[in-house]
């Protein structure tokens, strides 16, 4: 979903990957982030 | 136990992933550079707002930065983390307020990533603070059974 939105994180890792009480999994750490240029 | 008084620095207002505008756009496209020394922005902007934080525990250290569990005065009951960072990564402070200011919002991966509150600034200027919504455990926590191939996929 992230690349859809033409978001390149730069460090994905499991250290950056947090899940929640309710199970749900959620991504931080986006201070080496881009945005594809081919994107709208 | 730690304890910091901290001066807004950022706005936390949603608008739509669509609205991205064309400077801020311009500038998450570029590469991140080697050392956020290299370039200049504004370390602290002009602000009436400041929120008292104390550090609880320290769960967690990235590439830039350390996340603690704090506690917020005033106004902020709910739990959640300050993400602490060194002005000598200012860089990837504005990177990742952009992102969560700009991006996120409206888009598809807003559920993906945590609420965020706003990003403040020590009154020196030395350190800035990402505040977000406490969103759990690394999975690497739980041992590495715990991230499974469609976790994998689903933040992909």
């Amino acid at each position: 979903m992230f690349l859809e939105e033409g978001i390149l994180h730069g460090d994905i890792r499991p250290a950056n990957v947090l899940r929640g009480p309710d199970g749900k999994l959620r991504l931080i750490d986006f201070g080496y982030s881009t945005l594809d240029r081919l994107k709208p | 136990m730690r304890y910091l008084s901290l001066q807004y620095w950022f706005p936390n207002s949603s608008v739509p992933s669509s609205n991205i505008p064309s400077a801020v756009r311009k500038f998450l496209e570029q590469t991140p550079a080697p050392s956020a020394r290299q370039r200049s922005f504004s370390r602290c902007a002009p602000s009436t707002l400041s929120l008292c934080v104390t550090l609880r525990d320290n769960i967690g250290r990235g590439r830039t930065g350390t996340v603690w569990r704090a506690d917020f005065s005033p106004n902020m009951k709910e739990h959640r983390v300050a993400k602490l960072m060194s002005v000598r990564d200012l860089e990837s402070v504005v990177r990742e307020t952009l992102f969560y200011q700009y991006v996120f919002p409206g888009s598809s991966v807003e559920d993906l990533v945590p609420k965020y509150h706003g990003t403040y600034a020590s009154c020196d200027g030395g350190w800035y603070a990402i505040i977000l919504d406490d969103a759990g455990k690394p999975v690497q926590d739980a041992g590495r059974d715990d991230f499974s191939e469609s976790d994998r996929e689903s933040v992909k």
